[in-house]
């Protein structure tokens, strides 16, 4: 039971799992670092992605690729300009921004149930067949996810480390105060930091939609592993994060393989706690 | 002064409701919910006033809830002692969780609590011998004191009213006490507090505690009044929900449970037809008012419960 | 009555203070001066509880308070400003100073729902009292009932102290009164200082970046630059002595006149 090949399958699975955490955790970091403002919508924008890509692929029958991209735009433009309507006169009150989105995605999740009702849609299959690795049996779908994400990831570092405007972002995430110093206009910001913070989560459902079903609940569980990646890894610090997506792929996709405790959630938790308590910034974070 | 106008403003709403629910049992029960719901969300403000929000009060209200549902369902053991074990729980858990994280604030805060219900949630659905798991606990005993019961819509409709009104008053007076202004200064100014001889850790432990009791007996009050728990009865959901009454009630207003209760209890259920349009309608309408009076619809009234001699502003601004 | 006793601070690998002793008497009005960066605001915060230090104790009254809670040190009577006038921002002048009495009020939380009667009543009138008297002596009374942020800059000045008063503390400290003031608003500051002083019967420690005001109204100056004492004495002795120019021309800035 414990044979090579169907540990290399669940560390495989866990990097592909753990990497699309880590795109719902960076979108959330920006977000949270740009505005200081829980987006309890991240769930929704999701769902989102996870919704325009079976549409995408089920009506239209775009290619995978195609769809994704239009997804990031999609919900990219979409997040300005809620920023812009909504969360414009809440700025600076983080208390009423954090409800606001509490709303946003009750409205954005009754939307998608009045269109598409509650009961889960199958994305048809983007990529058939398998790959093999050594002994592990692989679905192209999901390595084609993997990848992808990983791509993104990459484009990611890149925006943030090697672009003005991504460097400027990356700065008021990792600390406000300093940024502004500096001389850089946080508000500028606002809408376009928000955009890419939820165009990444839709992102992240527009790339787990081929793998798993599609429903306008899908996205909270994803949310909640995004917020443990956060706290884990320290808010601010996407390197914290990567770890700690990649920790947390992997460990679910093992014990998910090897054992059938439910314990292992609520032990999750404990630690979570526990880890805020002893180390509040998490492995890498700032201290805030 | 102004702030006398809220609470007869205040009192006259409710009465006016009563009126239009007592001959009506659907709108009865949705004023019982929304009186308990006042007691569950005033727990919440107490810590809120203190500067810290909580998403994991819906945790208090399953600990007391359901240790007071087993005692009664599985021992036999009367209303009142099971009550107030069910409250002696929550406030040992809400000490200890207190305690751990009280250096905790801002979003670390929200987390934290947010995981804790969640943990709560899943540890109740672990022990089925326990708590039912899943299924929850049925047929939970009616409130009872000596011989006197409250069960059924009417009597309910007193008590809770009466219950959350009191609550209410006794909470505004407090915040005009010293111990009240304490809580006040510590969230409106933590360090000027701390260096004024008020310890801020001491007034947020405080108010954890107190406050998740309150809840705690908001939890025991539904389940008596439903007579059936489960898991879900206090999930995240109940702590998002807490929290958005609270904030559209009022934050910095000892009526804002109160007021956030009342329209926001309702606002789903009176919405007929099919469910999904009731919670776009919900999420429409909390987005709505944040943006139009995000110091909470109590300042419609004109005048947040003040705690203060003078006329308090709205809320602190950026 | 006030003493700190070879404290050191590091933070990471740089050490902010090092090693430095200095002491207050009972009535002296105390000015730390030093260039920027010099590890003043520093042992301010160390002696206020608000910072813990890496080596070293503070005494007060001979009292060790090392690492206690700064609300604690206040309730031994060591109160203290902020450097930027931090106030209750939505409450009047009224309500900021009578916040200052809280802590002497201090009843259980039950009880306090009742109406105030006898001992504690009579504890609730004197503190009226003493903010009237406060309000008074700082020149406050046409501000009563102005909300905090909607005060001037020099007024809120003022409130602040009012409210480190209103603690009924045996010392202040002030972290840079001056702040923020021109010439002659801190001129009048310095008046206000001695004013409250001898009024309360206070010791007051200050740190300061304007050195005409500290040379104005301190019996002693201490000067710490680079994390360590350079010089304790008289404004005379201290402000010509040869290190302390050196120092300030050296380092960070000299607010000589303002």
């Amino acid at each position: 039971m414990f044979s090579e090949t169907i540990v290399i399958q669940a560390i495989v699975n866990g990097i592909v799992i753990g990497s699309l955490y880590l795109l719902m955790a960076i979108g959330f970091t920006v977000v949270f670092g740009l505005m200081r403002i829980v987006n309890f919508s991240h769930a929704e924008f999701y769902m989102l992605g996870a919704f325009i890509c079976f549409v995408g692929i089920a009506y239209f029958r775009l290619p995978f690729i195609l769809v994704v991209l239009a997804t990031f735009l999609i919900a990219l433009a979409f997040g300005s300009l809620v920023e812009l309507s909504i969360l414009k006169r809440m700025r600076g009150d983080e208390l009423s921004g954090m409800i606001a989105t509490i709303g946003i995605g009750m409205i954005l999740q009754s939307v998608a149930l009045i269109i598409f009702g509650p009961d889960p849609l199958a994305v048809p299959s983007i990529a058939k067949g398998i790959i093999r690795i050594g002994g592990a049996v692989l679905p192209k779908a999901r390595i084609y996810a993997g990848v992808f994400s990983i791509g993104v990831l990459v484009t990611m570092y890149f925006f943030f480390h090697h672009t003005r405007h991504g460097r400027a972002l990356r700065a008021v995430v990792q600390d406000r105060e300093a940024a502004q110093i500096q001389g850089i206009n946080v508000s500028v910001y606002y809408p376009i930091g928000f955009g890419l913070g939820v165009g990444l989560a839709s992102l992240a459902g527009a790339l787990m939609a081929p793998i798993f079903s599609v429903y306008p609940t899908v996205g909270f569980g994803p949310m909640v592993k995004s917020f443990i990646v956060v706290i884990v890894g320290g808010l601010g610090s996407i390197p914290g994060a990567a770890i700690a997506a990649m920790i947390l792929g992997i460990s679910e996709s093992l014990s998910g393989t090897f054992l059938k405790s439910s314990y292992a959630e609520m032990f999750l938790f404990l630690f979570v706690i526990g880890l805020l308590v002893l180390r509040p910034q998490g492995l890498l974070g700032e201290k805030s | 002064m102004k702030k006398n106008m809220v609470i007869p403003a205040a009192l006259v709403l409710v009465a006016l409701v009563y009126y239009v629910s007592a001959g009506n049992v659907f709108y009865a029960h949705m004023l019982i919910m929304a009186a308990i719901n006042t007691v569950l969300v005033s727990g919440l403000s107490l810590v809120a006033r203190t500067g810290r929000l909580s998403f994991g009060h819906s945790a208090f209200a399953a600990i007391s809830a359901y240790v007071c549902a087993i005692l009664t369902t599985q021992y036999g053991v009367s209303w009142v002692l099971a009550a107030l074990c069910g409250l002696a729980a929550t406030t040992v858990v809400a000490y200890l969780l207190g305690s751990v994280i009280v250096k905790l604030r801002g979003v670390y805060f929200v987390l934290v609590t947010f995981a804790f219900a969640e943990f709560t949630r899943l540890a109740l659905l672990e022990f089925p011998e326990t708590t039912g798991g899943a299924s929850g606990l049925a047929e939970i005993p009616p409130l009872g004191i000596g011989g006197f019961v409250i069960e059924g819509v009417d009597r309910w409709l007193v008590f809770s009213v009466l219950f959350c009104i009191v609550l209410t008053l006794l909470m505004s007076r407090f915040f005009k006490t010293t111990s009240g202004k304490e809580y006040l200064s510590v969230n409106d100014n933590p360090d000027l507090a701390e260096s004024s001889g008020i310890s801020v850790s001491s007034v947020q432990l405080a108010s954890f505690v107190i406050g998740g009791a309150i809840t705690g007996f908001g939890g025991i009050l539904m389940s008596s009044y439903i007579e059936f728990v489960s898991p879900e009865s206090f999930n995240l959901h109940l702590s998002i929900t807490l929290v958005t009454m609270l904030v559209i009630g009022g934050v910095n207003s000892s009526w804002g449970p109160l007021i956030g209760a009342l329209f926001l209890t309702p606002l789903p259920e009176i919405l007929r037809g099919a469910q999904e349009y009731q919670h776009l309608f919900y999420g429409i309408v909390l987005v709505l008012i944040l943006m139009i009076r995000p110091q909470g619809l109590v300042s419609i009234f004109s005048g947040l419960s003040s705690s203060v001699g003078a006329l308090k502003k709205e809320k602190k601004s950026a | 009555m006030l003493e700190i006793v070879n404290i050191s601070k590091n933070f990471g690998g740089l050490a902010a203070l090092s090693d430095i002793s200095l002491s207050v008497a009972k009535g002296e009005t105390v000015g730390i001066i030093g260039p920027n960066g010099a590890g003043k605001t520093t042992a301010f915060n160390i002696v206020t509880g608000t910072l813990p230090p890496s080596a070293g104790k503070v005494f007060f009254n001979k009292k060790d308070i090392t690492g206690l809670k700064p609300s604690r040190i206040v309730k031994l009577g060591l109160a203290r400003t902020f450097q930027n006038a931090s106030l209750y921002p939505d409450c009047s002048v009224h309500e900021n100073i009578f916040r200052g009495t809280l802590w002497k009020l201090k009843r259980n939380m039950f009880l306090n729902l009742m109406p105030p009667a006898g001992e504690y009543s009579s504890r609730l009138d004197s503190a009226h009292q003493l903010v009237a008297d406060i309000m008074e002596t700082l020149e406050l009374e046409s501000y009563r009932d102005v909300l905090a942020n909607e005060l001037p800059y020099g007024i809120q000045k003022k409130v602040g102290v009012a409210i480190g008063l209103a603690t009924s503390p045996e010392i202040l400290l002030m972290d840079e009164p001056a702040a923020g003031l021109n010439s002659k608003e801190s001129r009048e500051f310095g008046r206000l200082i001695n004013r409250i002083k001898a009024h309360y019967g206070l010791t007051v420690l200050l740190v300061e970046h304007h050195i005409a005001l500290v040379r104005e109204i301190s019996s002693k100056i201490i000067v710490i630059s680079q994390g360590k004492v350079i010089a304790t004495g008289t404004p005379e002795q201290v402000l010509n002595d040869a290190r302390v120019i050196e120092s300030y021309l050296g380092g960070g800035g000299w607010h000589a006149e303002g």
